[in-house]
């Protein structure tokens, strides 16, 4: 999750400290253009191809890290 | 990298184009004819109890942080021009005072200054100025050249200046540190020629072997497609011939929704789920639709900005590259699920974007026997630019922002609709750009009409369908 997190922290700089229960839109600031990058981004790190579908059904930060089987 | 002599002898780092330069360069080379087409004039003024020293030395401070400050191109026999960073930005900032005149007249005379060409040969790029105006109003004045800056990194670096200046005035938050341009352009190069472009070449051949052939919709009310049928005898010619080069001069057609109708947008898409962006697009391709006898298949081009990672967001520069947004929305589709339809398409490209934009309309014109790029199915250009954080001092001095883009009455496309925010309020602004040989502007102002009402349709009621909202907006009403 610590390297999700930083991950995340490569495309955005929120106020807050991102948890894991951070909403990827309204708590970190993410687009939805980001997210497509950190998809890709973690996609090719881990050798797997993300449904698009999913991802736009993440909210939170969790969410993404179950998509990709993050702990 | 490479060893580059300039002309006054000395050796510097340089580096080809990235992608969207050379698209820029392309685009200005091809349908510019114009140097001042790659000036971006902007200026961002307020009433406060204003302090010159303060906001020259956050201008100084500015520049300092920012590396396309000091870029530079030069020609070069293998790349056509390359780019370096000069040791200093050499920029000299100067002060110009026209409180003694009207805004409207100060207005005309900056837009003169920013059809002033740009010799932009290893010499500085942008100007700047302080300005001082009628009514208590003061600020700044920046010319940034297009190859160096982009709409996107133009509002940063003046969202950077008025955040330093507030450190000094306020003790507001010093800004973070901008990222370094050269890592950035980096970046881009090594997507050339990578496994990630041929995936995406792959992506594009792929796609376009497999598309049916788009349709071009017309936004004069005089349809272009409909008389090329009739001249050309062939009653199923899906484009347009379409040469762009010869005419560029261009005047811009403005519109503004208020902050609450903004607002408004905002409230239900963060309920729907929809996008500010795709539901403007909606909204556009919806009136263009009407245009056309109700086509069901749309295509424009949409602008990518391509800023995600910090360095991307922070470095400056440009990063802007074109592609076909094509939709097909049945009658029966409702708002949501049309808004959701384009949606899904832009999230797609998004995955496969960094690709040339010259290198996917090669491949698209190859697979639909096109013989030109003067041909064309792309009715217009549209880019939305998302808010930029602009510090003010407080609410009282925010209400009094007026963040102007002084158009240098050139342009290398026919019409080009931006969307941005007012730095004031938020509300959202729209920007036509239109070149005046084709006479569209009364179009323009019918196309506007038909894409706000379709809008408001959707938002008041985003079950409401496309073809309820077609038969409101029909031409004859």
């Amino acid at each position: 999750m610590e390297g999700l997190i930083e991950k995340i922290l490569e495309y955005v700089e929120p106020d807050e400290e991102i948890t894991p229960d951070s909403a990827l839109k309204a708590d970190c600031g993410l687009t939805s253009f980001d997210l497509v990058c950190i998809t890709e981004d973690l996609s090719r790190e881990r050798g797997m191809k993300a449904d698009k579908v999913n991802i736009r059904a993440c909210v939170t930060v969790k969410d993404l890290a179950v998509l990709f089987g993050i702990e | 990298m490479i060893e580059k002599e300039l002309q006054n002898g000395q050796v510097v780092e340089a580096y080809p184009l990235t992608q969207a330069q050379s698209l820029m360069y392309w685009i200005f080379n091809t349908y510019g004819k114009n140097p001042a087409v790659l000036n971006i004039g902007t200026g961002q003024y307020w009433k406060d109890d204003f302090r010159e020293d303060l906001l020259r030395q956050a201008i100084e401070e500015a520049v300092e942080r920012c590396d396309t400050m000091r870029l530079r191109f030069s020609p070069d026999q293998q790349y056509g021009l390359v780019q370096y960073l000069a040791d200093k930005a050499e920029i000299e900032i100067e002060d110009c005072d026209m409180s003694d005149i009207s805004y409207e007249e100060s207005y005309k005379i900056i837009k003169e200054w920013s059809k002033i060409p740009t010799d932009f040969i290893e010499k500085p790029l942008h100007v700047i100025k302080i300005m001082h105006l009628a009514d208590g109003l003061n600020g700044l004045y920046v010319r940034f050249q297009h190859l160096a800056f982009d709409g996107y990194s133009s509002k940063m670096f003046i969202s950077d200046v008025m955040a330093i200046y507030l450190h000094k005035k306020c003790g507001f938050p010093y800004p973070k540190p901008m990222r370094s341009y050269i890592e950035a352009v980096k970046g881009e190069l090594a997507y050339l020629n990578s496994d990630r472009e041929k995936e995406d070449t792959k992506y594009w051949m792929e796609r376009y072997s497999k598309e049916t052939e788009p349709i071009y919709n017309d936004y004069l009310l005089d349809n272009r497609l409909f008389k090329a049928r009739k001249e050309t005898g062939n009653p199923d010619l899906r484009y347009v011939e379409m040469f762009e080069g010869e005419h560029p001069e261009s005047r811009t057609f403005y519109n503004e929704l208020s902050a609450e109708q903004t607002n408004k947008i905002a409230e239900v898409c963060k309920k729907t789920g929809m996008t500010i962006p795709c539901v403007l697009m909606l909204g556009l391709r919806t009136a263009l639709s009407a245009f056309n006898e109700n086509q069901e298949d749309v295509s424009f081009k949409f602008m990518i900005n391509r800023r995600s990672n910090l360095v991307a967001k922070t470095s400056g520069g440009i990063r802007m590259l074109f592609f076909t947004l094509r939709s097909i929305i049945s009658p029966d589709t409702t708002f949501e699920q049309a808004a959701g339809i384009l949606d899904d398409e832009e999230q797609e490209i998004f995955h496969h974007c960094d690709f040339h934009t010259l290198k996917m309309y090669h491949i698209k014109h190859t697979a639909m026997k096109m013989k030109s790029l003067s041909q064309t199915y792309d009715t217009l250009s549209f880019s939305y630019h998302s808010p930029v954080d602009t510090p003010a001092e407080n609410d009282e001095i925010r209400a009094t922002v007026k963040g102007e883009w002084y158009n240098n009455d050139y342009s290398c496309q026919n019409l080009y609709l931006t969307v941005k925010h007012r730095p004031s309020d938020n509300g959202l602004e729209f920007i036509f750009e239109y070149r005046i040989f084709e006479d569209s502007l009364e179009d323009l102002k019918v196309l506007y009409e038909k894409m706000i009402k379709a809008i408001e349709m959707g938002i008041d009621n985003p079950q409401i369908t496309i073809g309820e909202i077609l038969e409101e907006i029909k031409l004859d009403k």
